[in-house]
């Protein structure tokens, strides 16, 4: 009988012919083709992140602990430098290297870029650097010490040489320190910059101060029109969602550059308000914190809207009913039957806004004043216009990392896991 | 309506405890869901609301634990007017269709959350937890979640939820009707034991007729959003008023005809394909007028020899279908004219062959000429 139905590999009519061990390696090598093939159809995605995505952005965070302008250009003293104990001036063999490579760095035009790296720790090297180079490169050096200090008097002084040691160290915390306005002082601690130094540690707590206001806003106002798009008749709420989806689709630079206008002080909305006479003066609504928050909760307002409202549409009526049945009046039903039921949607919403106002750029510059910059604001300063990029990196770096807390955070506090849209 | 006649004849001498006194409910204005409904219902009694899909049953349900309006009429409980209070305010426990147990609470603050928000002492809400938990026996279950529950369990917690607080009336909106059919004969059994046990006042509604019949003290026969009947279940099976409640509530043979004399008690039925058949009568019916003849398939036989048990047709068996215990067999009597038989299976049954020509014969009283409902009712029942 079995002649004529070719036997399955394991087949109950054959439980001898296969043990355990052969039965879980068929098993696994069935998983395994499948996950080959999964991954295959996959890769050209993985590929084109790879390139496009985590390449740089890792690239651009492996800057922030590297330190190769120094080394590279003047490999000699750098090394020579490694060993010195700091505890008086360096010695002649290092003065020597230092003049030696001064000069050759400067001809093969790499001193450039050392003096841009050296300008980061201190605005003097840079001068120091470029004159040193322009004053040895005309004289015929014999005692290397006495010609730098000719040079310029500044050879001499110990904290000079300690910068440049510090320079010559990859990888270096000194970025990462920078970006939270710490460096690590003549002691070797790590100290507080100047107040008159400090920025990012400001600009962090506003982006994170500016996030928290923008998401709170959204919530305040997403979580009713949600409502309202889950419990409207079909036909009504596909209406309204239409209203909440159009902006969406919007390209963002358009609605913030329709913010711009509106906002201006002889603009749409001052002009209304001073025609109706409820201000004698323009209200100063652009350039300011205000205008921020005004754009950015507007920009950001769906992604809160649709994230609730996607919970809510699961959650039947008949739950306010059963509440209602057992004694709750309709207010007190509202808050320990309904909204407990929504905090995943109002869970998912927040992080999606938080997460996104943390990194946003385009409406803060636009709208915001000289006190509204926000970190993705400096970051794209360190990168575009000091060519900073192991500060950016840095501070990109802390901006992930603090995303990442919050994830976890949050994922647990709400299992942000759980939500699917649509 | 004749409901309302009937109804009086069986309510005791003092006020009931629930009545609803010519109740309307309507969205538009234009059309009714619910019409001119009167139902009374006594203490511990525990009554079904049956009937089909959209007849309104429901809609009276809803009007009774407050989350619709009448439009019209007034509903009662222990003397007092119901209508105007908010459902929260109206000590009637539910239990709904698919539990609607709070999917974010425990069994027990689900169980609790009636005493909860009345603010009752901490301390008695967990001792008045575990009785309603032990009561329907898922005292171990009292820290999980509903989702943790099967559908039967989450049932019983649903039960426990809306008695905890000991509610003047509790309503039960199909709350089977998810369960499959062993659990759900379970389950009748269960709500049946504690509402004797407990005595509670019951309404419940659905619209598998075998589980109304089962379980109700009364059954009301919902049809397009009036009571056609409400009578215990088997003076409905046995006694129905109309169309609509004998060919809704167990299985009939419908036939068609011309009421052509009437006696006292019986009435005479012609067929259109000229066979007179003789049957009880419980309402007013007048000779010349259409007439139906209703009748269960189980009374039929087929007749050996002269037997006449008082009815007898001839016809031509058209059909046998094997059903385990019984056979099905179709008699055609000519014209549009078909009669089921259910023959129980047994030894003294030779079935003849399908073709040949049978009599069929059946007792008077045990078939009933009856007047033909509205012509909408005829055929969703036809259906």
């Amino acid at each position: 009988m079995n002649a004529t139905v070719p036997a399955p590999a394991v087949s109950p009519t054959a439980p001898d012919t296969l043990n355990d061990a052969e039965r879980l390696q068929a098993y696994r090598r069935v998983k395994r083709r499948e996950s080959r093939k999964a991954l295959l159809l996959a890769a050209p995605l993985l590929l084109f992140l790879l390139v496009t995505f985590i390449a740089p952005i890792g690239t651009l965070l492996l800057r922030s602990v590297q330190n190769p302008e120094v080394p590279q250009a003047m490999p000699d003293a750098t090394a020579l430098l490694q060993q010195w104990d700091e505890s008086g001036l360096p010695d002649a063999d290092v003065y020597a290297a230092m003049a030696r490579e001064l000069v050759e760095a400067s001809k093969a035009g790499e001193l450039g870029r050392v003096a841009r790296r050296m300008n980061f720790y201190n605005p003097a090297m840079r001068s120091l650097l470029l004159k040193s180079a322009r004053k040895l490169k005309r004289m015929s050096v014999e005692d290397a010490q006495l010609a730098l200090l000719e040079v310029d008097g500044r050879w001499g002084d110990k904290e000079i040489w300690r910068v440049l040691k510090r320079a010559g160290q990859s990888p270096t915390p000194d970025y990462l320190l920078n970006a939270i306005d710490r460096h690590v002082d003549q002691d070797g601690d790590v100290a507080s910059l100047p107040p008159e130094e400090s920025v990012y540690m400001a600009a962090f707590s506003r982006t994170i101060w500016i996030s928290l206001s923008v998401t709170l806003l959204c919530l305040a106002l997403a979580y009713p029109v949600a409502w309202l798009l889950a419990n409207l008749p079909e036909r009504h709420s596909r209406r309204m969602m239409l209203l909440v989806i159009v902006p969406f689709w919007t390209s963002l630079l358009v609605r913030t550059t329709a913010w711009y206008v509106l906002l201006q002080p002889n603009g749409v909305i001052n002009s209304l308000l001073t025609g109706m006479g409820m201000v004698s003066q323009p209200v100063p609504l652009i350039f300011n914190r205000t205008g921020v928050l005004i754009g950015m909760t507007h920009i950001m307002l769906p992604f809160m809207i649709l994230a609730i409202y996607s919970v809510m549409k699961g959650i039947s009526p008949v739950y306010l009913r059963a509440a209602q049945s057992l004694g709750a009046k309709p207010l007190g039903a509202f808050f320990r039957v309904y909204v407990p039921q929504t905090l995943a949607g109002v869970g998912a919403g927040c992080f999606l806004v938080f997460v996104l106002s943390l990194g946003y750029y385009i409406t803060p510059a636009l709208l915001g004043g000289a006190g509204d910059e926000m970190i993705s604001q400096l970051i794209s300063i360190q990168t575009n216009q000091q060519l900073n990029w192991g500060l950016a990196g840095a501070l990109s770096a802390y901006l992930v990392i603090f995303t990442a807390i919050f994830y976890f955070i949050f994922n647990r506090l709400v299992g942000i896991d759980r939500l699917r849209f649509g | 309506m004749t409901s309302s006649i009937h109804q009086k004849k069986e309510q005791p001498s003092s006020e009931p405890f629930i009545s609803l006194t010519d109740i309307s409910k309507s969205y538009d204005g234009k059309d009714y869901v619910v019409y001119d409904l009167n139902l009374a219902i006594n203490k511990g009694e525990f009554v079904s609301l049956l009937g089909p899909s959209g007849s309104g049953k429901t809609t009276t349900l809803m009007m009774l634990a407050g989350f619709e309006t009448p439009s019209q009429g007034e509903v009662r409980m222990g003397g007092k007017r119901l209508d105007k209070l908010p459902p929260y305010d109206r000590d009637i426990g539910m239990v709904f269709q698919n539990y609607a147990l709070f999917p974010h609470m425990t069994i027990a603050q689900n169980v609790g959350f009636a005493l909860t928000v009345r603010n009752v002492d901490r301390r008695e809400i967990k001792a008045r937890v575990k009785q309603a938990l032990e009561m329907v026996e898922l005292s171990h279950v009292a820290n999980r979640r509903p989702a943790q529950l099967s559908g039967g369990q989450q049932q019983r917690v649903a039960l426990a939820r809306a008695l905890v607080f000991e509610p003047a009336l509790v309503l039960m909106d199909e709350p089977l009707g998810a369960l499959d059919k062993r659990l759900r004969e379970h389950m009748q059994y269960e709500i049946m034991r504690l509402h004797r046990e407990l005595g509670l006042t019951t309404v419940y509604v659905t619209h598998d007729q075998s589980e109304a019949l089962t379980m109700s003290d009364r059954v009301a026969v919902f049809f397009d959003g009036r009571i056609q009947q409400i009578a215990p279940a088997r003076e409905l099976y046995e006694s129905p008023h109309n169309a609509f409640v004998a060919n809704f509530v167990g299985e009939n043979n419908g036939l068609d005809g011309r009421v052509s004399a009437i006696d006292q008690n019986t009435a005479s039925l012609a067929l259109a394909g000229g066979a007179v058949i003789r049957g009880g009568i419980s309402q007013s019916l007048s000779v010349n007028t259409h007439g139906m003849l209703f009748l269960r398939p189980e009374q039929l036989r087929i007749a050996k020899g002269d037997e006449n048990l008082g009815n007898r047709v001839s016809g031509v068996l058209e059909d046998i279908v094997y059903c385990g215990d019984h056979h099905r067999v179709r008699v055609h009597l000519g014209e549009n004219d078909r009669l089921v038989c259910k023959l129980t299976n047994s030894w003294e049954h030779s079935l003849p062959a399908i073709g040949s020509k049978v009599d069929l014969t059946w007792r008077i009283e045990d078939c009933k000429v009856l007047p033909p409902l509205l012509a909408s009712a005829q055929s969703s029942v036809s259906s």
